[in-house]
């Protein structure tokens, strides 16, 4: 049995009721996409488009058929060929990702900066060796250390180049979108092997609610073409530019994530999508913008069922981070108790690993724990099996007589089965004696030896040589078209 | 309870419609519309100020005593002399150009309209070249500068840069804020303030204003 403890937290009547709405917004109110080819494009596809206004509205026809196109299996392949994402998971577990969009790194020693290029090589030494982190995002790279104009083309060679697992990819301009798409093609020998292996996925985003600025329909739209598959995203922010309720939130996140499938489908029916609610709160009193609010905790797994069992589409949200500055009680409560719900959720993927102060700053530190609890919560949705073999019922029924001086710690069941309780790498499990005699070390402290070592030890990947050079040439050519000297 | 406390007590309810009911109940008995202003309108929407500051209640709670407030102002404006300008002051604000971002400088535009403050909102994506003609027809106090991405960020050191070229630059103070934007930033690109939210921003742009007039 595989992947079998998971929350139902819609009734079979709220689960359609929110599909009828959510189909019923589409059609009778639709969106705005500011983006004429896109626009066009749809128009000649059937959809109801004023052109002046750059309103599109949809079909039931046309939704259904984009979702019928909506591949129910399909494969996220990573850069070293050793990280392939099967969608549906086999296992019945969901991936994880690092977090994307934070403009801030703190490094192990406690100093928080805009990012550089460097820590980006140093983001993706780490990646490689976390087992439980599955695919990896673009730090936001700072414009004060690379061009302002080109800040994600030159984020991605660096991924492209160091990074062993599949790269999910945040564009920051419309200009850049095709610049990064051909960078990926040229890491892999061309556009059409990106097609058949995508090493790389996109990120577009409504802004709420149902508006699709022009850099985000660029990317739905250069990525249909070019048969790139998209994790489409939406970040409301309840009671900002969303309703406050969290159900309220979690419907218009999650018709602006089905909009943007239904127009890939229509550009492009099979394309691999995953559909990418992000929800935020905004706290009332501070008008500070959170993650960890309670209620958007149990609203991301009303997105995660209403696209998963909803519509069998593979879905993704946060699974782990914090509103609090620092590595305190505060961080660990909020994205165990986020993890721990997710985990249990519907969602194919999970993620946000690294961040804290609500997204807005990565952390090695914070970096390495993720991985270990994210391995827990691996643990957690895998569940356990009852049958004889699993509760030992021979032994228990007639071990002592097969054997007078029959102990469990001799067994053969034990011999069979000790090594399936997850033991986390870093936390202790040993007596107060040993832990003083080991030097009294906390997990944060753990997580800095470990960075040291992964930072001592070779990198165990690196893009070939012939391959790079191609990327490097692409480089070239965008920081040509792009950077406004 | 007289007239104008209960003007008072409306406004701190948030009550827009008995906000607008009882002052112009006020104006039929012949209450002057100043005193109505200073004594009843003013009283709620100070309290309001104060109350939030101390963390008493919340932002939807300070706007709409700011709407109920500005209701009863509409009821007395024509009465008022010098064109009935209420205001203490008047900001610019809008995002930079190149970030379409616009709730914190939505927010920002309403808890500075909640303190009184006169806000002229250019909106999102604003080149810098718009803030100079703002600054030359609406002559602010306060110029407000708002970028959520590090990418767009660098836009408001040209927008100080281009102010001082158009020689508006000490008309103003700059306030910067966003999502990637720190005191040493401000300090870097030469802006004059950084607030982290929106009420610590409307909680500046007040203090300033009163300190000049």
């Amino acid at each position: 049995m595989v992947g079998r403890v998971k929350y139902e937290v819609l009734s079979d009547q709220e689960l359609q009721y929110l599909k009828s709405r959510m189909e019923q917004l589409l059609i009778e109110r639709g969106i705005h996409l500011d983006h004429e080819e896109l626009l066009s494009e749809l128009d000649k596809l059937g959809c109801a488009v004023d052109m002046e206004k750059k309103d599109v509205r949809f079909t039931k026809e046309l939704i259904d058929r984009a979702v019928a196109a909506v591949p129910k299996k399909f494969t996220l392949y990573s850069p070293s060929g050793k990280y392939d994402l099967e969608f549906p998971n086999p296992t019945g577990s969901f991936y994880t990702r690092t977090n994307t969009g934070a403009p801030n790194y703190r490094t192990i020693n406690g100093d928080t900066h805009y990012t550089t290029l460097e820590e980006v090589d140093e983001w993706y030494k780490i990646t490689n060796v976390m087992e439980n982190l599955d695919y990896v995002t673009l730090p936001s790279t700072s414009g004060e250390y690379v061009p302002g104009d080109a800040v994600d083309v030159y984020t991605l060679e660096k991924a492209l180049k160091h990074s062993a697992k599949h790269i999910w990819i945040q564009p920051y301009e419309s200009d850049n979108v095709q610049w990064l798409i051909d960078m990926a093609a040229a890491a892999v020998g061309g556009l059409e092997n990106l097609q058949k292996k995508p090493i790389v996925s996109f990120i577009s985003c409504g802004v709420p609610s149902l508006t699709f600025k022009h850099m985000d329909a660029e990317v739905l739209y250069r990525c249909a073409k070019a048969k790139v598959p998209v994790q489409p995203c939406s970040l409301p922010t309840a009671g900002a530019n969303t309703p406050v309720t969290a159900q309220g939130t979690a419907f218009v996140a999650c018709a602006e994530v089905f909009a943007q499938i239904v127009i890939l489908e229509l550009l492009c029916p099979g394309l691999p999508v995953i559909a990418t609610p992000l929800l935020f709160s905004m706290d009332m009193q501070s008008t500070y913008t959170l993650q960890s609010n309670t209620e958007i905790t149990i609203a991301r797994l009303i997105c995660m069922e209403l696209f998963e069992r909803g519509y069998n589409i593979r879905a993704h949200s946060y699974g782990t981070g914090t509103d609090s500055v620092v590595l305190d009680a505060q961080n660990f409560i909020e994205r165990t108790n986020l993890i721990d719900a997710m985990a249990m959720s519907e969602a194919s993927v999970l993620g946000g690993a690294g961040q804290l102060e609500t997204a807005k700053t990565i952390s090695p530190v914070q970096l390495i724990i993720d991985n270990e609890i994210f391995g827990i919560a691996r643990r957690i949705r895998r569940g356990l099996d009852v049958n004889d073999e699993t509760l030992d019922w021979e032994d228990l029924i007639s071990g002592a007589d097969r054997d007078p001086s029959f102990s469990f710690l001799t067994s053969e069941h034990t011999f069979r089965h000790f090594t399936e309780p997850h033991r986390p790498d870093m936390f202790n499990r040993d007596s107060p004696v040993n832990w003083e005699l080991a030097g009294s070390k906390t997990l944060a402290e753990k997580a800095v030896e470990k960075f040291h070592a992964i930072m001592a030890a070779e990198d165990v990947y690196a893009l070939p040589a012939d391959k790079a050079a191609e990327v490097e040439k692409v480089l070239k050519q965008a920081h040509a078209a792009l950077v406004k000297e | 309870m007289s007239i104008l406390n209960e003007i008072t007590e409306l406004v701190i309810k948030g009550d827009i419609m008995g906000t607008k009911a009882k002052v112009a109940e006020a104006v039929e008995q012949k209450v002057e519309a100043t005193d109505i202003l200073n004594n009843g309108l003013m009283p709620g929407i100070n309290e309001i100020g104060e109350r939030f500051a101390k963390g008493q209640i919340f932002v939807p709670n300070v706007l709409m005593s700011a709407k109920a407030m500005n209701t009863g102002v509409e009821v007395i404006q024509p009465l008022l002399a010098a064109g009935g300008d209420t205001t203490i002051g008047t900001a610019v604000i809008a995002t930079v150009k190149g970030d379409l971002h616009d709730i914190g400088k939505n927010l920002v535009g309403l808890m500075m309209k909640s303190a009184n403050l006169k806000v002229i909102d250019l909106g999102a994506n604003v080149p810098a070249e718009k803030f100079v003609e703002a600054i030359k027809e609406y002559n602010p106090d306060i110029v407000g500068l708002s970028a959520l991405l590090t990418t767009t960020m660098n836009e408001q050191g040209h927008v100080i840069e281009v102010l001082k070229q158009a020689g508006v630059r000490d008309q103003v103070k700059v306030m910067i804020g966003g999502a990637p934007v720190t005191q040493a930033w401000a300090d870097k690109i030469g802006a004059d303030a950084f607030t982290a939210d929106a009420a610590a921003a409307a909680r500046w742009a007040k203090e300033y204003v009163t300190s000049i007039r």
